[in-house]
């Protein structure tokens, strides 16, 4: 499956946001979106699945208009994880995960023995078997992030796309999310996750985009990407290059 | 309270001033003509005294502010005497009964002070709960204002008669009117079937039912009836919910008069299929809801229809 | 879903049953008298009388009470599910005054004698016309606007109620419309109801529509639209379908407050916070707490007739104060 998007252009109050982006999301790999505050990440994401207008652009599906199919063949086709952590009611961990299956439901919207499967693997893949029956508002940040996750991936999209799935968690869940992405990734779905942290995205990602006041400025692998002339001219950061048990890890040391 | 302020002469009293000044007649020695002049001057003083003071007594320049004081005002009074009255009273719906050709030749007023100022009365005739504001105000300026409670019975009808006959110097006429009303009365009532009342319900607006107590149910019990609220037992006035209204059964029926237009909401409750249904089964009747509204000599209007009704109702 | 407490199905069961019981009882309690006197009617020849009590005045209150309790409590819950907010009530998008200021100008106008229906259409009129308006002023924005927008549909609303009296030459008219805001279902007939009710079905069936999307809006717009949500669909079937349903009953019943605040509130918990089970499951409570407060309204001995919307409102002010006590630092945060 491939999401392939060209020219993408938003603008809002005459400011343009993004402007004339590609962007292409086949399965199988794992893809970080990334970039100074302000680039226009999350607003490329939005406009790739409708959720914001866009001004100008295509988006296709495996070559077809991916705005012409239903919003069910669409949501069944690409999931999307928000940075939103608000849950409005006091749901449980499960009815949360169970929401997923929204595109797949029709009519009452009883769920099927298939929905419940489906629901079951999300949540083990995110290893949240204890959480199902507690309500998710007193769950801890790390813990309802997982159960968000849980619900995307129990959509069982081809495609996913987050934004910025870490941001404020400790380091135990930030590495064990980027693990469950990477494992969907190697189980055949196509990921995208925004990231802002240049460590974890050299060392997760199969290929990264990076991006600067709405344009795509550099594509390709962590390397490729992030190389030190990237960083200053793009981060404006000088940081500090290596390896350890042959992964990349990348620190911002000085701004420069 | 001040004294009425001073008046000019009404028509037919000649003024004396002329007189003094001397005018037609025979020639007189100048020394007498001057004490003939005095003497003029001051009979005319005397005259001009005590034809105020008769003034005083009999107010010339009367108004009335309340549509049942302009009924009494009427029968008592000749009309020369009246400065005005409400400008209900020349509405065809609140005509009183058989005063309509001395009604149309008078003037009106609205109960607005200003009105009232200009008419320049010796004394305004007003109702205890309308027009307060006007009524002060008038007070307050000077004028002569007497205010009569509304009547709850017949005998509180022939108190103010008597009142309005003493405040308008015409006791006699007072006592004729209440004369002729109690003959008439009397004269109704010997028309009446003997035999237990049997009830006339008269529905008003959002369910307005008059009990005991009341002059209305004074006027239905002399016109041969018992209203639904002595029925129901109940004193005064009430909004009664159809329910109640359903568990008595009527003899007769009345629902509300020409005071249903201009619509509102109180109007929808007559719309009800139950107590259009009820009305469908039982001899209905209008009664002209003036004659109900003041306790005036115009109740016998009411009587008068109540009475027919019973007297058909014991033919059947 | 998980298992609530109670089942679902069986909750509805339990609901509907307590429904069934309060009709009962509604049917035996009025100013006309209990089961006793009705046969005592009867007995004496006035089962006409009886008949007509019973059959024309107190059957079309029951089932007002039971139609109009209904529309609001699923309004009330789809609203809340709308807005993600658990104080949202019918009135916060300004129905229930407009829909009043549509019956105001009916009545007063002398449209309501042209033709019965005008009334109730009078009614829905206004409450669509403020529906209209709140989606013009909404436009894109999201359920803050909504609900100031509400806000400034209610007081437009009031003023030309205002306006609407002082120009009515009827001097009764003020009164009248003071009483009738604080709501009844006193006296009202079939004709009513038959007007009435096919509007409120058609409101009801538009909210239970929009169920689903309900569900998942609890996790924001963003993913309800990636789940394949349409958010305009949903905001005009909550909005449309609440404006119908309430401004139906408000059109026929005057404005009775509180019930779709409280009954959501209460039910919440037993389905589990599922914002799409409890549109039928508030009907249905809506439903047994406005016959049970209607019933309150007529064994009360209070002289005056107490109006519903009154009561109403004395049950659910206090309640609403506790709400916002409780929820005050969820509220805040």
């Amino acid at each position: 499956m491939k999401l392939e998007a060209s020219n993408i252009t938003v603008s809002a109050h005459g400011r343009s946001i993004v402007d004339g982006a590609n962007l292409a999301l086949v399965s199988g790999e794992l893809v970080g979106l990334i970039g100074p505050n302000g680039a226009g990440k999350s607003t490329l994401l939005r406009a790739l699945l409708g959720i914001t207008r866009r001004d100008a652009g295509r988006v296709t599906l495996d070559g077809a208009d991916f705005d012409a199919m239903s919003s069910p063949a669409r949501a069944r086709a690409v999931a999307f994880l928000p940075q939103e952590r608000r849950v409005e009611w006091r749901l449980t961990a499960h009815d949360v995960v169970m929401l997923g299956r929204y595109p797949h439901q029709a009519g009452l919207g009883s769920a099927t023995p298939a929905d419940r499967e489906a629901v079951q693997r999300a949540i083990a893949a995110v290893e949240g078997e204890d959480l199902t029956k507690r309500p998710v508002s007193v769950l801890s940040g790390g813990e309802r992030t997982r159960i968000l996750l849980a619900r995307a991936l129990a959509v069982e999209a081809p495609l996913l796309l987050t934004d910025e799935p870490i941001a404020a968690l400790d380091p135990y869940h930030q590495l064990h999310v980027m693990e469950i992405l990477r494992q969907r990734a190697r189980a055949g779905a196509g990921v995208l996750a925004v990231i802002h942290d240049l460590s974890l995205a050299a060392r997760f990602m199969d290929r990264l985009v990076l991006m600067d006041s709405g344009r795509i400025v550099a594509e390709g692998s962590p390397a490729e990407a992030l190389s030190p002339e990237r960083l200053a001219s793009v981060y404006r950061i000088s940081a500090v290059a290596g390896s350890n048990a042959g992964a990349p890890y990348i620190l911002p040391w000085s701004r420069s | 309270m001040k004294q009425s302020r001073p008046q000019p002469p009404a028509s037919g009293v000649s003024s004396p001033s002329r007189h003094a000044a001397g005018g037609v007649g025979p020639r007189i020695p100048a020394r007498d003509a001057a004490r003939v002049s005095l003497m003029t001057a001051l009979f005319a003083a005397v005259a001009l005294l005590s034809l105020t003071a008769q003034a005083q007594t009999k107010p010339q320049r009367i108004v009335s502010m309340n549509l049942c004081t302009d009924e009494l005002l009427m029968r008592i009074v000749d009309p020369s005497r009246i400065a005005a009255i409400t400008y209900l009273s020349r509405q065809p719906v609140n005509a009183p009964l058989g005063l309509d050709d001395i009604s149309a030749k008078l003037p009106v007023n609205h109960g607005l002070a200003e009105e009232v100022i200009k008419l320049n009365p010796d004394l305004i005739l007003a109702g205890q709960f309308a027009a307060t504001t006007a009524t002060n105000l008038l007070r307050h300026l000077g004028y002569r204002v007497e205010i009569f409670p509304p009547e709850n019975t017949l005998e509180d009808m022939r108190a103010n008669i008597r009142h309005l006959g003493e405040l308008v110097g015409e006791p006699a006429r007072a006592e004729a009117v209440i004369t002729d009303f109690d003959a008439r009365f009397a004269a109704l009532e010997a028309q009446l079937p003997p035999g237990e009342k049997p009830v006339f319900a008269d529905v008003g607006v959002s369910n307005y039912i008059a009990g005991s107590n009341t002059l209305y149910t004074e006027i239905v019990n002399a016109g041969g009836y018992r209203t639904l609220g002595q029925a129901l037992g109940f004193e005064g006035f009430r909004n009664i919910p159809l329910e109640t209204i359903l568990t008595v059964r009527p003899a007769l029926m009345s629902t509300a008069t020409p005071w249903t237009s201009p619509p509102s909401l109180s109007t929808t409750s007559l719309g009800h299929p139950a107590l259009r249904r009820l009305m469908a089964a039982t001899p209905q009747v209008v009664i002209p809801e003036r004659y109900t509204t003041c306790g005036a000599p115009s109740v016998l209007g009411a009587i008068e229809i109540l009475v027919e009704a019973r007297k058909a109702g014991a033919r059947r | 879903m998980t298992r609530p407490t109670l089942p679902y199905f069986g909750l509805l069961a339990l609901l509907a049953l307590l429904c069934v019981a309060l009709a009962a009882v509604s049917m035996m309690v009025g100013p006309g008298g209990g089961p006793a006197e009705i046969m005592a009617m009867i007995a004496r020849g006035d089962d006409d009388l009886a008949w007509m009590m019973v059959g024309e005045v107190r059957f079309p209150r029951t089932l007002l009470a039971l139609c109009v309790g209904a529309t609001l409590g699923m309004a009330g819950a789809a609203l809340q599910g709308l807005l993600r907010n658990p104080l949202a009530d019918p009135g916060v998008v300004g129905v229930s005054s407009s829909a009043s200021l549509g019956a105001v100008i009916a009545l007063y106008s002398g449209i309501s004698m042209a033709f019965p229906l005008a009334l109730p259409l009078m009614g829905i009129a206004g409450a669509l016309a403020s529906a209209f308006l709140l989606l013009m002023l909404a436009g894109r924005g999201g359920m803050l606007t909504l609900v100031l927008a509400g806000v400034a549909i209610s007081s437009l609303c009031a003023a030309l109620m205002s306006l609407a009296l002082n120009m009515s030459p009827n001097p009764y008219a003020a009164a009248e419309i003071m009483f009738w805001l604080m709501g009844s279902v006193t006296d009202r007939s079939m004709d009513h109801v038959m007007l009435a009710a096919p509007l409120m079905a058609l409101g009801a069936m538009m909210l239970m529509l929009a169920a689903r999307s309900l569900n998942a809006l609890s996790l924001g717009e963003e993913t309800a639209a990636s789940l394949g949500v349409s958010l305009t669909r949903t905001r005009a079937l909550v909005v449309g379908g609440a404006s119908i349903g309430v401004g139906a009953a408000t059109a026929v019943c005057g404005g009775i407050g509180f019930i779709g605040l409280v009954v959501p509130h209460l039910l919440r918990p037993l389905v589990g916070h599922t914002p799409g089970r409890l549109l039928a499951a508030s009907a249905l409570g809506g439903a047994a707490l406005l016959m049970a407060a209607d019933i309150l309204v007529r064994i009360l001995p209070t002289g005056i007739e107490l109006k519903l919307g009154v009561v109403t409102a004395l049950v659910g002010a206090p309640f609403f104060l506790w709400l916002i006590f409780r929820a005050r630092a969820e509220l805040e945060s």
